[in-house]
C-alpha cells in the first residue's frame, strides 16, 4: 500500500544579539570556556533575571517576518529538568502564552508553490554545553553559551518528503537572512532544527505515531536522517508493526539514527509560570512600528525583480538569494538604467570573481559604483567588452577609477578614422593577393584581412569600424 | 563602640546560654573603622544567612552550602554599608528559610530570650533573637510566609514586612519568588522603621522591584491614628483563638480607639484557604527554585558514579527532611496530572485572597489589625514530628504574602511571661499607615515586655 | 485522594532526591496528612481570575544602559571541582568520556 509522509519542524534560532537574555554577559562563540558568566547564568543563589530589550525586537521581526500574530502579553515559564549545562535546572522559556502564533512561510520546491503554517514562536534561553571530549573519566561543563536567547519556531506537520523539508529550511534561513536576526550559522549551531515524522495511508487523514529527530547540523543531514527513518517506518509499518513514540538522534559521523537512551529522555517538565520576570507586554503600535521596519521578504523582491526589471524568474531567483546580492544588483541597474546589463555582469563575471575572492556582495572588492563607472565605459564604446572583463579583475585588486587603469594599460579602443583608413590602407598594400582573392567573390577572406588590421592597432580599434571601412575599401 | 559588639556576641552566643542566634559572627578584627556618614553610620546590624554578603559565609542554614561563600553582595545589603551599617554577622534560620521554629537549621536551634526551652519563630529566627537579646537594635529577616512578623511576637520585638517589590531580592535566596521579601527587625518600631527606609527601592537588577518614591516611615511615627479606620477581620478571631491572646489584642484595638482610630468590623472570607494555598505555590516555586543546587558549581559535592548520583547523592545529603518534604511536596504539586488540581486551583485561590483586600481597603479602611500569631513561643520540638501544626502557626500571617501587602507585628503585651504580637496589615505601598499605628501600640502597651 | 509509595518514589526521582524505605514510609504519610488540608481547595468554587502578581506594573525589560556589562566574576573560588576553565562533573550514564586533557 501507498504512504503519505507527515513531517513537522521545529527550529532554534540564536538572535544576534550583544549581550544575553537574562544577564549582561556578552554572547561570544569560540572563547576561553567560562569566560562569559555572571551570578545569574551561573544561576548562583540569589541571582535574578533581567529582560534584554534588544532578544524581543530580534524576536518580534522574526515572528512578524514569517507572519506570525504577535501577542500582547506572553508570559515567561520554568521548564523544570536537571543536566549538567542547565544552571539553574530549569531552562526560562515560553509555554502556555508564546510570543506569537499562526504565521507562515510559502515557498517554491521543484517549481511548485507551498506554504507552511508556523504554529508557534516563542523566546527561551539556551543552555550550555556539557563536553566528554576534554579530559579522561570526567565530562566538562563550559557555560558561556548559558543564557544566549533563542526563538523556537515550531511548524504544524505540513511538509510531505525530506525534499520538501530541506526547501523550507533553506526558504526559512533566507528570510532568517533577509530580517537579519540571526547569522544562522549551522555549524557553529546557531540554528537546530529537529524533526517530527509520521507515515499514514495515502488518503487517511488521521496522524500517525510520530518520531523525534534530534541533534541535526545540516539541511542535507535533515534530508538524510529523514529519508532513513522514513524508510525504517516503511518497514516496520509494511511488516504489520507499529511504530513507538520515540526521540532519535542523528549521528552525522556514521550518518544513522539512534533512539535516544531513556536517562536522556525527559519526562515531566512542571512547566509553571516564572515568578521572577514581569509578563512581557508588546504594544499594538511596537508591533506596528516593527512592520513597517521589516525590508522587503525575498519572495516579493524576487516577484518585483520580474516585473520590474524584466528579468527571468530564474534570473530573479539568483539575483535575490541574498539581501546583499539584491542590493548590489539594484545598484548597478539604476546606475547604468540598464537591467539586463546589469543582471548578465552580476550574475556572470562578478558573481564569479566573488566566488574565486570567497566575498559576498557586501565586502566585495569592486563596490556598485565603480562597476556602474566601467559599465558606462563599455556602453560608451570607450572598451571593448573583452577589455571591460579584464578591467573588472583589475579593480577588485586596486582601489583605482575604472577610466584611470584603463587608460593606464592602454585598453580605450582607437575610433579616429584617420588612424583606422591609415591601417586599412597599410594592410591592403601589404597583402596585394588576398585582396584580389576579395575582389574575385572570396569574401570569406574578410576576416583573414580584419585579423591584420585589428593585428597592426595592437587590439585597439574598434572592430565594428574597421569591419566597415575594410569593406567599403575592398569594393570601392 | 561597635567594635566591642561583635565580643559581646560573641561572649554570651559562647555560653551554655547561648541563644545560637547566630550562624557567622564577625571578627572584631574585621569590624571596618571609617565608615560612611550615611544614616545608619556605626549602627551595628545583623543579617539573615540567607541574604548574599561579600567576605561572610552566606549558608541558608544548610549543610549544602555550609562553606559558601557568595561572590557577590545583596543589594539590600550594599544600601547597609552605604548607609554606614556595620554587619556584624549572619544570623540562624530555618534551612533556605523553610519553617517557622527555626529549628530546621543545619547548625541548631535557635532559642528563644524570654525562655531557652522555647522557639523563636522562624523562619528569621536568629534575627529575631539577636534584636530580642539586645545584640543589635536592628536586623534583616526575610518572610515567604510570615518568617519575620512571626517570630517577631514570638522574641517580643517589632518586624516589619514591606509590599511585594518594596526591597530589591537580587542577592535573597529564593525560596517562593512570588513571596519572598527582605523585612526588618527593630527593638522599638522606629528602628525597624528606620532600616526599612535604608533598603527600599527599585533596583534594576531585580525586574519585581517596582519604582516607587520610598515611604517616609519616620515621618509616620508621630502620626498618631487620628481618623484612620481600623478594619478587624472576624475570621482572624476565631472563637478558638486562645482567651489570652484574645483579650491582649482586646486591649491593643481599645488603645487604639481611645487614640482616636475608628475600628470598623470586617471580613475577608477566603482567609481560610490561605494555608492550603500557600502550602501549594510556596513549594511549587521552592522545587523549581531549589533545582540549582546540584553540586556541580557551588556548594556541599558528594560524588557518585554518574552525573545523576552525583546530583542525587548531594542533594540527599545536603539538603534537610523539612527541605526535602517542601520540595516533594511542590514537585508533586506541579506534575503532569496534578498540576490543575493543585497549583491551578492555588492560583486562583490566591486570586481570592488579593480580592478580599482589595474590596475591604476599597471601603476606606486604612488598616487591618489582628494577632499576629494563634499562640506564643511554643517549646522547643512541641512540633518538629507534626509539619501541618507547625504551618498552622502561620494561618494569620501568609495572607500579607500571598497578596503582597505589608504587614507589621508589635509587641502587645506577655502572656505568662511570653510575648503577644499584634498585626497590622496595610495597603500595597502603604507601609506607613502601619508604621503610623504600631508606634501608638509601642508606646502604650510594650512596657512588661521589656 | 491520597499518594501511594510508587507516586512518591516517581516524585523523588523527578526532584533527585534518595529516599530509603523509612524515608519513603514517612514522607508518605506527611505528604498525605499535608494534601488532606490542602484538598480544602477543592472547595472553592467559580473560577475567579488568576493571582495579578505584585510586579504585573513592572516594566518587561531591563535598561540596557542600567546593566553594568560583564561583572568580572572567577567561577572557581566557588566551584566544588575546576580544571582549565570547565567545572568537572561525572559523565551521563553510558557516556565514556575521553581525552588528554589538552
Ligand atoms: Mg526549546
Ligand atoms: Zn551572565
Amino acid at each position: 500500500m501507498s504512504w503519505e509522509v507527515v513531517i513537522g519542524i521545529e527550529i532554534h534560532v540564536q538572535l544576534r544579539t550583544e549581550r544575553k537574555l537574562f544577564c549582561a554577559n556578552r554572547v561570544a562563540f569560540g572563547d576561553a570556556p567560562n569566560t562569559h558568566v555572571c551570578p545569574v547564568c551561573l544561576g548562583l543563589p540569589g541571582a535574578l533575571p533581567t529582560l534584554n530589550p534588544e532578544a524581543v525586537r530580534l524576536a518580534l521581526r522574526t515572528a512578524l517576518a514569517v507572519e506570525c500574530t504577535v501577542h500582547e502579553r506572553s508570559v515567561w515559564a520554568r521548564k523544570n529538568y536537571f543536566y549538567p549545562d542547565l544552571p539553574k535546572g530549569y531552562q526560562i522559556t515560553q509555554f502556555e502564552e508564546p510570543l506569537a502564533t499562526d504565521g507562515r512561510v510559502v515557498f517554491d520546491v521543484d517549481g511548485a508553490e507551498r506554504s507552511v503554517r508556523i504554529r508557534r514562536i516563542h523566546m527561551e534561553e539556551d543552555a550550555g554545553k556539557l563536553v566528554h571530549d576534554r579530559f579522561p573519566g570526567v565530562s566538562a561543563v563550559d557555560l558561556n553559551r548559558a543564557g544566549t536567547p533563542l526563538v523556537e519556531i515550531v511548524t504544524e506537520p505540513d511538509l510531505r518528503s525530506p525534499a520538501q523539508t530541506r526547501a523550507f529550511l533553506a526558504a526559512l534561513k533566507q528570510i532568517l537572512e533577509y530580517v537579519d536576526v540571526s547569522d544562522c550559522n549551522m555549524e557553529e549551531g546557531s540554528l537546530r532544527a529537529d524533526a517530527n515524522v509520521s507515515l499514514r495511508p495515502s488518503g487517511s487523514e488521521t496522524l500517525g505515531t510520530k518520531t523525534e529527530i534530534k541533534n541535526v547540523n545540516s539541511f542535507s543531514g535533515i534530508e538524510r536522517a529523514l529519508e532513513i527513518e522514513i524508510e525504517r517506518q516503511r518497514g516496520v509499518l509494511e511488516a504489520g508493526g507499529s511504530i513507538d513514540q520515540q526521540t532519535l538522534l542523528w549521528d552525522d559521523h556514521r550518518g544513522a539514527v539512534r533512539p535516544m537512551r531513556s536517562k536522556e529522555e525527559s519526562h515531566d517538565y512542571r512547566y509553571f509560570p516564572d515568578p521572577d520576570l514581569p509578563t512581557l507586554r508588546i504594544t499594538p503600535d511596537t508591533v506596528a512600528r516593527a512592520r513597517s521596519a521589516l525590508p522587503e521578504l525575498p519572495r516579493a523582491r524576487r516577484a518585483r525583480f520580474v516585473t520590474e526589471h524584466g528579468l527571468s524568474e530564474y534570473d530573479a531567483g539568483v539575483l535575490t538569494q541574498t539581501a546583499a546580492t539584491a542590493g548590489y544588483f539594484e545598484a548597478v541597474a539604476g546606475g547604468i538604467a540598464d537591467a539586463k546589463t546589469a543582471a548578465n555582469w552580476v550574475m556572470g563575471p562578478v558573481l564569479a570573481l566573488m566566488n574565486e575572492r570567497k566575498e559576498d556582495a557586501t565586502g566585495f572588492a569592486v563596490g556598485a559604483p565603480r562597476l556602474v563607472a566601467l559599465l558606462t565605459l563599455l556602453r560608451e564604446g570607450v572598451v571593448s567588452d573583452g577589455a571591460a572583463k579584464k578591467v573588472l579583475g583589475l579593480l577588485a585588486t586596486e582601489d583605482a577609477d575604472p577610466r584611470e587603469i584603463v587608460e593606464r594599460e592602454g585598453l580605450v579602443q582607437v575610433r579616429d578614422t584617420g588612424q583606422l583608413d591609415a591601417w586599412v590602407a597599410e594592410v591592403m598594400e601589404a597583402n596585394p593577393d588576398e585582396v584580389q582573392r576579395y575582389r574575385d567573390g572570396e569574401t570569406r577572406i574578410l576576416g583573414f584581412l580584419m585579423g591584420r588590421v585589428m593585428a597592426a592597432s595592437r587590439g585597439k580599434a574598434d572592430p565594428r569600424q574597421v569591419n566597415e571601412l575594410l569593406r567599403s575599401a575592398l569594393e570601392s | 563602640m561597635t567594635r566591642s559588639v561583635t565580643t559581646r556576641i560573641r561572649e554570651s552566643e559562647a555560653g551554655p546560654e547561648g541563644l545560637n542566634a547566630f550562624i557567622t559572627v564577625v571578627e572584631e578584627s574585621d569590624v571596618p573603622t571609617d565608615l560612611p556618614d550615611g544614616p545608619l553610620q556605626g549602627v551595628p546590624v545583623a543579617v539573615k544567612d540567607n541574604i548574599a554578603t561579600l567576605g561572610l559565609p552566606t549558608t541558608c542554614g544548610s549543610r549544602l552550602l555550609e562553606h559558601y561563600r557568595s561572590p557577590f553582595e545583596a543589594t539590600a545589603v550594599r544600601k547597609l554599608r552605604e548607609a554606614g551599617a556595620v554587619i556584624v554577622g549572619k544570623t540562624n534560620l530555618d534551612e533556605f528559610a523553610m519553617g517557622s521554629s527555626t529549628e530546621n537549621s543545619a547548625f541548631g536551634p535557635a532559642r528563644n530570650p524570654h525562655d531557652r526551652t522555647r522557639v523563636t519563630g522562624g523562619s528569621s529566627g536568629g534575627s529575631a533573637a539577636a534584636v530580642a537579646a539586645g545584640y543589635v537594635p536592628m536586623a534583616l529577616g526575610s518572610e515567604t510566609g510570615g518568617s519575620v512578623r512571626q517570630p517577631a511576637a514570638f522574641c517580643g520585638v517589632a518586624g516589619l514586612k514591606p509590599t511585594y517589590g518594596r526591597v530589591s531580592r537580587y542577592g535573597l535566596v529564593a525560596f517562593a519568588s512570588s513571596m519572598d521579601q527582605i523585612g526588618t527587625f527593630g527593638r522599638t518600631v522606629a528602628d525597624a522603621a528606620r532600616l526599612l527606609e535604608v533598603i527600599a527601592g527599585h533596583d534594576p537588577l531585580d525586574a519585581t522591584s517596582i519604582d516607587r518614591p520610598a515611604p517616609d516611615l519616620t515621618g509616620a511615627l508621630d502620626r498618631g491614628v487620628d481618623g484612620l479606620v481600623v478594619g478587624v477581620p472576624s475570621e482572624y478571631l476565631p472563637d478558638s483563638l486562645d482567651p489570652g491572646i484574645r483579650e491582649r489584642v482586646d486591649r491593643a484595638l481599645a488603645r487604639l480607639e481611645r487614640e482616636g482610630a475608628e475600628l470598623r468590623e470586617v471580613s475577608l472570607p477566603h482567609s481560610r484557604f490561605a494555608i492550603p494555598t500557600y502550602y501549594v505555590i510556596a513549594p511549587a516555586e521552592a522545587s523549581s527554585n531549589l533545582s540549582r543546587f546540584d553540586g556541580v558549581r557551588y556548594g556541599v559535592r558528594t560524588e557518585g558514579d554518574d552525573i545523576g548520583d552525583m546530583v542525587e547523592a548531594t542533594r540527599t545529603h545536603g539538603f534537610g527532611t523539612e527541605v526535602q518534604r517542601r520540595i516533594m511536596l511542590g514537585t508533586y504539586a506541579l506534575s503532569a496530572g496534578y498540576y490543575e488540581q493543585y497549583y491551578g486551583r492555588a492560583q486562583r485561590a490566591r486570586g481570592r485572597i488579593v480580592q478580599d483586600f482589595r474590596d475591604v481597603f476599597g471601603t476606606g479602611v486604612d488598616a487591618l489589625f489582628t494577632p499576629t500569631t494563634p499562640t506564643t513561643a511554643f517549646p522547643l520540638g512541641e512540633w518538629l514530628d507534626d509539619p501541618v501544626q507547625m504551618y498552622l502557626s502561620d494561618v494569620f500571617t501568609v495572607t500579607a504574602n500571598l497578596a503582597g501587602i505589608p504587614g507589621m507585628s508589635v509587641p502587645i503585651g506577655t502572656l505568662e511571661g511570653l510575648p503577644v504580637g499584634g498585626q497590622i496589615l496595610a495597603p500595597w505601598w502603604r507601609e506607613e499607615t502601619a508604621v503610623a499605628i504600631g508606634s501608638v501600640l509601642e508606646s502604650t502597651l510594650t512596657e512588661e515586655v521589656r | 485522594m491520597s499518594v501511594k509509595r510508587e507516586e512518591v518514589l516517581r516524585i523523588a526521582k523527578l526532584a533527585r532526591l534518595r529516599l530509603d524505605e523509612d524515608e519513603l514510609e514517612r514522607m508518605t504519610g506527611d505528604l498525605n496528612s499535608i494534601l488532606e488540608h490542602v484538598d480544602a481547595l477543592g472547595s472553592l468554587e467559580g473560577d475567579g481570575e488568576i493571582a495579578g502578581t505584585a510586579f504585573e506594573e513592572g516594566p518587561s525589560t531591563r535598561d540596557e544602559e542600567a546593566s553594568d556589562g560583564e561583572r568580572g566574576l572567577d567561577p572557581s573560588v566557588v566551584a566544588p571541582a575546576w580544571r582549565d576553565g570547565f567545572y568537572l562533573v561525572p559523565p551521563p550514564p553510558g557516556v565514556h568520556a575521553e581525552g588528554d586533557g589538552s
